[in-house]
């Protein structure tokens, strides 16, 4: 399986978030969106959805397969 | 060790599941007899558990949704998982261990229901410290 590649904590550190905030913000723990930054933990679609729109982004943005 | 209120009322419930089940095992290894008495134990742990985490869902409702984010429901069905196989094994070891140990057959049959309940609670221990269960 390919691993993820992640930018979310490049863009919740530009959107001047910490892991708590963004956490509050979308309704998961902090841990989880540690794990998911470190690419432990593979986000549902609707939690990645919810995460691009916190930021102001897209998923795209957030998160791309390998080449 | 969780933050979140929940989270560290379930790692502690599962905490202590966990604990008088390894006494319990150790029971079962160093007596011949078993006490009735350990049912009750057991069974006032681990619904004592789920009693202070639902005081505690009660008291702190905002660190509901985070305890039981989608990661946690992803461990907490592998802990489900993690129990089935435990089943398995557990079967085998104690079907093994009456044929050809020295442990009875009662025991034995008393003894697999409250190992394979703390099974899922040691998953889910071990996914509180690696930072996957809130």
């Amino acid at each position: 399986m390919n691993r993820l590649i992640v930018h979310l904590r490049a863009y919740r550190t530009n959107a001047g978030l910490t892991q708590a905030q963004l956490a509050e913000a979308v309704g998961v723990s902090r841990k989880t969106i540690n794990t998911i930054e470190n690419g432990v933990f593979t986000p549902s679609t609707i939690l990645a959805l919810t995460l691009a729109d916190e930021l102001g982004c897209s998923v795209h943005d957030l998160f791309a397969l390998p080449d | 060790m969780p933050t979140n209120p929940l989270a560290l009322t379930r790692f502690l419930a599962n905490a202590a599941l966990v604990i008088i089940m390894l006494a319990f095992v150790l029971a079962i290894l160093l007596n011949d007899a078993i006490s009735p008495y350990w049912v009750w134990m057991i069974g006032g742990v681990a619904i004592g558990g789920a009693i202070a985490q639902f005081i505690v869902s009660i008291l702190a409702p905002k660190s509901i949704r985070p305890a039981w984010d989608e990661q946690v429901v992803a461990s907490h069905r592998a802990s489900l998982q993690f129990g089935y196989w435990m089943a398995l094994g557990t079967f085998l070891i104690l079907f093994l261990l009456t044929q050809f140990g020295t442990l009875d057959a009662s025991i034995a049959f008393f003894a697999m229901a409250p190992i394979l309940g703390a099974a899922p609670s040691v998953w889910m221990m071990g996914a509180a410290l690696a930072g996957r269960a809130g």
